[in-house]
C-alpha cells in the first residue's frame, strides 16, 4: 500500500486492514472460548479423579467466569473500534452495505449486563448454568460478528475472503457445539 | 545528562505518511494481541488434553495457577485494547485534519 493519503480509496484500504485485524482477534477469542469450554467439559468428566474435588471446581468456575467477563470487555472495545472504522467507511458511500449490520453490533453492548450477573459468588448448579448461558451468548455473538466482518471485508475488497476465514464456518462455531453436546449429556444424565 | 534527540535521517515522513504509519501500527498491534490470545487458547487446550483428562496430571494448585495466568493476560489485553481504541480515535481526528487540508 502506498504511504500517501491522496484518495478516498486509500483511507478505505486502511480501515479494511483495521477491520481485518479486529476479525483476527475475534477468531482468536473464539478459540479461547472453545478451550474454556473444553475445560468446563473436563470438570464434568467423571473419569478424571481431579474433578471430584468440589472446592477446586468452585475455584475453576470463578476463574472461568472472570475470564469470560474479560473476554466480553475486549469484545465490547472491539465493537467500538469497529464503529470508528465503519463510520469512516459509511462516510465514503458504502452505507448500504454496512448499516444493516449495525443493529447486531449495538445488541452486543447489552452483553455487559450478563457479565455483571456473574460477579455473584458461586452457588453450585445455578452458577454453572449461568456460566453456560454466558458462554452461549458470547459464542452466538462471535458467530454474528465473524459473519459480519467476513461479509464486509469481502464486499469491500471485491475479493474472496481472507485466508484466515478459510477454516471458519460461521453457522458452526465449535465452542457452541461443545456446549450443546455438554448440555445434551447433562440432560441424559438427569 | 543530556536530553534524548532523534537522529538525523535522509528521509523524514510527511504528516500524511506518519498518519498512515500510525493506522498501520494500530492494525499490527491488534494482530499481535490476537496472536497472544490464540497462544493462550492453545495453552489451555494442551493443558486440558484432547481426551479432557489433564494429561500432565496437574495438582490442584497448578490448575488454579493456569486459570490465574489466563485471567491476568486477559485483563492486560483489556487495558491494551482500551489504549488502542483511544489511539485509533486520535489518529482518526488527525486524518480528518488532512482531509480538510486537501479540500482547502
Amino acid at each position: 500500500m502506498s504511504r500517501t493519503m491522496d484518495s478516498p480509496h486509500q483511507i478505505q484500504d486502511i480501515c479494511l486492514r483495521g477491520l481485518e485485524a479486529i476479525s483476527q482477534t475475534e477468531i482468536a477469542i473464539d478459540r479461547l472460548l472453545r478451550s474454556l469450554c473444553l475445560q468446563y467439559m473436563a470438570f464434568n468428566n467423571t473419569h478424571v479423579n481431579i474433578c471430584s474435588d468440589e472446592k477446586l471446581k468452585d475455584y475453576t468456575k470463578c476463574y472461568l467466569a472472570r475470564i469470560v467477563k474479560s473476554i466480553l470487555r475486549v469484545q465490547n472495545i472491539l465493537v467500538r473500534k469497529s464503529y470508528v472504522y465503519y463510520r469512516e467507511l459509511i462516510d465514503r458511500d458504502v452505507k448500504e452495505k454496512v448499516i444493516m449490520n449495525h443493529q447486531a453490533i449495538s445488541e452486543s453492548l447489552s452483553r455487559d449486563i450478563f457479565a455483571k450477573a456473574l460477579i455473584t459468588p458461586p452457588c453450585r448448579q445455578e452458577h454453572w448454568h449461568r456460566l453456560y448461558i454466558l458462554l452461549r451468548r458470547a459464542t452466538n455473538y462471535q458467530a454474528r460478528k465473524i459473519s459480519l466482518l467476513t461479509s464486509i471485508s469481502s464486499i469491500q475488497s471485491h475479493s474472496p475472503a481472507p485466508p484466515y476465514f478459510a477454516d471458519q464456518t460461521v453457522t458452526n462455531v465449535p465452542a457452541l457445539q461443545s456446549l450443546e453436546y455438554l448440555m445434551n449429556q447433562q440432560k441424559t444424565a438427569e | 545528562m543530556s536530553m534524548p534527540t532523534i537522529p538525523e535521517e535522509n528521509f523524514r515522513p510527511t504528516f500524511s505518511e506518519a498518519v498512515i504509519d500510525l493506522f498501520e501500527s494500530i492494525a499490527l498491534e491488534e494482530i499481535a494481541l490476537s496472536h497472544l490470545i490464540n497462544a493462550e487458547a492453545e495453552k489451555v487446550q494442551a493443558f486440558v488434553g484432547k481426551r479432557l483428562d489433564f494429561p500432565t496430571r496437574p495438582t490442584n494448585g497448578q490448575i488454579v495457577k493456569l486459570n490465574q495466568s489466563v485471567t491476568k493476560l486477559m485483563d492486560t489485553i483489556v487495558m491494551k485494547e482500551w489504549l488502542l481504541l483511544k489511539k485509533l480515535e486520535n489518529v482518526m481526528e488527525l486524518s480528518e485534519e488532512i482531509e480538510h487540508e486537501f479540500e482547502e
